[in-house]
């Protein structure tokens, strides 16, 4: 690993930590104080300090270092973390965040940034100087209160080697010359308790005509004295554990590990017999009758000369301890090197290239569909048919491969709805369910932002206050619900509350007062609602009065609206609001409906699709463009029209017209095409920005013939389609009125 | 790093200056180990003119150590200063590295 690419690793990880540690500092707020959430804010503030202090960010080590502390000491329950505090450590994450993101981004912090570091320290500092609580010794030191915790979880643990571990370092050779310093590593080591020996192998120094000055050569062999758990010392050696040979022993480890240690290691019986007999972990005693008992050498005879001064028999630790110990070694979870296991970190461009290649196999598949059909060869028809199933299953593979669920971005929203909350005065619950739902990594990213505006909304001007709540009869704290499923290849999420719903009669006085709609239309609640995302309503001056919630709704329906989505609300007065966002579960490559209209071809995504019909089967209503399907009126519009296509140079006479009736959340709309070609796999590529403002195209796609096709935006066809069809009502009226 | 090498009857005497670090072990390889004359004799290093040593410059030091009993002399620590002996402390080294100060 090289030092850039650790680097990375290290921005990556901090950010999931600093996540962690924000979700976990809530949970404590919550109430839910166990002893995990304690270790998990802690495991995160210890990590990232380790990982940069191996890096040499010191900024980000100075700072972490103080809030570990008081987190340390939280843990063992001397400082008892009260709500302010707990804010304050929220403030702490948030300063550490700001520290990750500037190293990353390469630039330097800003004065502003560093002085908040310090007004922060010093509130952790009163923490960390108040005089602790009577029930702790008031002025023991840290390291006997340490001592003293562990000798009241098990009294009869005797003193010694009770707390020491034994590390076998055989670091990879190309260590150093990746930027890694083992004197880093031990130095660090070193803060995480004490070294109480080191010994420094130089056995593997090869001859002076194959050294090379920029291989490691050296192996380390070290106790160390910790209260840190085997995951913290683990962490430690996070960036070099790939290529190296790292073996951790916890206090209390049986003789019989020790000796499998030693034959393990290629430096030599002997040698590594004295060294962990000079340590104390096994005594002189112990490990000749192992090594007798084993009959691995026969040397046992030289050794007392060898050891000298340095030689410190410890008695060996009676049977019941160690049992008692490993008893306690299982219980002690080591949850790391497991999750490794079940996941790998992968650079999203490296996912966004194979998504890239599968389109381009999918489209090569596709002519090879066509080709084999020209040559009508059973045994070929038959090979590329299995092919195109194997492409639909990488395709399928490979789209899930970028899929991540939607729970992390939810649980961002705990802070906001905290902060927010706080802010307001108000006191507000947050709820979230199907956080498990799966949705396109792209499409997250483009989501915050629209969700950040819908919950600041339902926060600030959904949910009453607590006064307003009272009167109402309403429990004090509001209720924010967030909410994920799919539903017929759609993502859907709801935001809802339970505030007092939207003022539909302010929505129509205002829209009215604009000039958006006619005064004396009478216009049902749903539509009112949707007043609230034009833009004309939303830009209005005084939008506080409209309890607020047209600010920038504009806004969060295009940026749904550009990934293919749809936005609805459905609102109760007195009794809350919910908003639905309806999105395609992937944008890259879709199952689409080929059609042609005067010899251009477009796809309708597949999902939309509900039937097809012979357009003039249907009873058409005179003058409009609407059918009556079944009873129910459809609206529709010809692609030939909008698109003002040209007619065939050739026109064929008997073309029949064919409708296409789609779908999307609640509207439906037919679109008249010429021919129907049925189901193909489609590779969007999106439109260049010039045509990024046409309506009703979402982008293109290469088809297996290679013509182009057009993938057309249905949200924006059926609003198209019902507002003409209105207009044409309208005429239609008011030419009824004054015939002639 | 440099290497500046004195030799007489009974001794050679190495100063090293300047940064003992990996960005420059290859060339301080070849400046340390590349010419072994008079390494039979007493080694007499010099190391308080060092500004900076991290493992690979420990290890090669070690090589150095090793060099010189292949060829029948003695290295002897002669100086040092406080950045040298922190890390050769670390490292806990045995003679003739142990410095003067008892391990912190």
């Amino acid at each position: 690993m090289s030092m850039e690419s650790a680097l990375q690793t290290f921005y990556a990880e901090a950010e999931e930590l600093l996540h962690n540690m924000e979700a976990a500092l809530l949970r404590l707020e919550d109430g839910e104080a166990d002893s995990e959430t304690m270790n998990e804010i802690f495991r995160a503030a210890h990590t990232i300090k380790g990982s940069a202090g191996l890096f040499g960010l010191h900024a980000i080590v100075g700072f972490t270092h103080v809030v570990e502390n008081l987190l340390d000491r939280a843990r063992a329950g001397t400082v008892i973390i009260d709500t302010h505090l707990q804010g304050v450590l929220l403030r702490c994450r948030d300063h550490m965040a700001a520290l990750v993101a500037d190293v990353a981004n390469g630039r330097d912090s800003t004065p502003d940034l560093l002085q908040s570091g310090d007004l922060l320290l010093r509130e952790l500092m009163a923490y960390l100087e108040a005089p602790r609580s009577d029930a702790v010794a008031a002025d023991a030191s840290e390291t006997e209160q340490a001592a003293a915790a562990a000798a009241q979880d098990d009294a009869n643990i005797p003193p010694g080697r009770a707390d020491t571990w034994h590390l076998s370092l055989r670091l990879g050779p190309d260590v150093l010359r990746n930027g890694m310093d083992p004197l880093s590593f031990i130095r660090f080591l070193g803060t995480l308790g004490e070294i109480t020996q080191l010994v420094t192998l130089d056995d593997h120094l090869p001859d002076l005509e194959s050294y090379d000055a920029e291989t490691l050569y050296l192996a380390f062999e070290i106790d160390l004295r910790t209260d840190a758990g085997r995951a913290e010392i683990e962490d430690v050696f996070t960036f070099v554990r790939d290529d190296s040979d790292i073996r951790i022993l916890p206090p209390y480890t049986k003789v019989e590990e020790y000796i499998q240690l030693i034959h393990s290691l290629p430096e030599g019986n002997q040698r590594l017999g004295e060294i962990l007999i000079q340590s104390g972990a096994l005594t002189r005693d112990s490990l000749e009758r192992a090594l007798t008992t084993q009959a691995i050498i026969n040397q046992q005879e030289q050794k007392p000369q060898l050891l000298g001064e340095i030689l410190a028999v410890q008695q060996a630790i009676p049977n019941e301890v160690v049992s008692a110990a490993l008893e306690r070694q299982k219980k002690s979870p080591e949850r790391k090197p497991a999750a490794e296991a079940r996941t790998i970190r992968v650079d999203a461009e490296k996912l966004d290239h194979l998504i890239n290649l599968i389109g381009e196999l999918v489209i090569s598949r596709q002519r090879v569909d066509l080709l084999a059909a020209q040559t009508g060869s059973g045994p070929l028809l038959e090979a590329v048919a299995a092919l195109g199933g194997f492409t639909e299953h990488i395709r399928d593979a490979a789209l899930t491969l970028r899929m991540v669920q939607i729970g992390d971005t939810f649980q961002r929203f705990r802070r906001i709805v905290r902060d927010t909350a706080h802010e307001l005065g108000k006191s507000i619950d947050l709820e979230i369910s199907g956080a498990e739902t799966e949705l396109d990594r792209s499409m997250v990213e483009k989501l915050t932002d629209p969700l950040t505006h819908i919950v600041r909304n339902a926060l600030d001007h959904g949910i009453e206050s607590v006064e307003t709540r009272r009167e109402r009869g309403k429990s004090d704290t509001g209720t924010l619900r967030l909410s994920a499923y799919h539903d017929a290849g759609n993502i859907v999420i709801e935001i809802s509350d339970d505030g007092g719903g939207l003022n539909v009669e302010k929505i129509r006085a205002k829209a009215v007062a604009n000039g958006l709609i006619d005064p004396n239309l009478e216009l049902s609640s749903y539509d009112l609602h949707q007043l609230i995302f034009h833009p004309g309503l939303s830009t209005a001056e005084k939008v506080t009065d409209l309890s607020g919630r047209g600010v920038g709704m504009d806004v969060v329906k295009r940026n749904i609206e550009a990934l293919q989505g749809g936005i609805d609300i459905e609102s109760t007065p007195g009794e809350g609001t919910l908003f639905r966002i309806r999105l395609p579960l992937t944008l890259a490559i879709i199952d689409g409906f080929h059609v042609a209209a005067r010899n251009t071809q477009f796809i309708i995504p597949q999902t939309t699709v509900l039937e097809c019909m012979d357009l003039a089967s249907l009873p058409a209503v005179k003058g409009r463009n609407c059918v009556n399907l079944r009873g129910e009126p459809i609206p529709f519009i010809r692609l030939s029209d909008i698109f003002a296509l040209a007619p065939a140079a050739f026109a064929v006479q008997d073309v029949r017209e064919k409708l296409v009736v789609v779908q999307f959340g609640n509207e439906r709309a037919g679109i008249v095409v010429e021919h129907l070609y049925g189901e193909v796999q489609t590779v969007v590529k999106p439109l260049s920005p010039i045509f990024q403002a046409l309506k009703g195209v979402g982008g293109s796609s290469l088809l297996g013939s290679g013509d182009i096709a057009f993938i057309l935006d249905i949200p924006q066809l059926i609003e198209l389609a019902i507002l003409r069809e209105a207009r044409q009502a309208a005429q239609a009226g008011r030419k009824q009125e004054q015939p002639l | 790093m440099d290497v500046n090498r004195k030799h007489n009857k009974t001794t050679t005497t190495l100063r090293l200056s300047g940064e003992c670090t990996i960005y420059h072990a290859a060339s301080a390889k070849d400046a340390l180990l590349g010419d072994s004359k008079g390494f039979d004799k007493t080694v007499q290093l010099h190391l308080e003119q060092i500004s900076e040593i991290d493992t690979a410059g420990v290890q090669l030091l070690l090589m150095l150590q090793r060099v010189v009993q292949h060829a029948g002399g003695t290295l002897r620590l002669q100086s040092s200063n406080e950045t040298v002996d922190q890390v050769l402390r670390i490292f806990n080294l045995p003679a003739p590295w142990q410095t003067q100060e008892a391990p912190a």
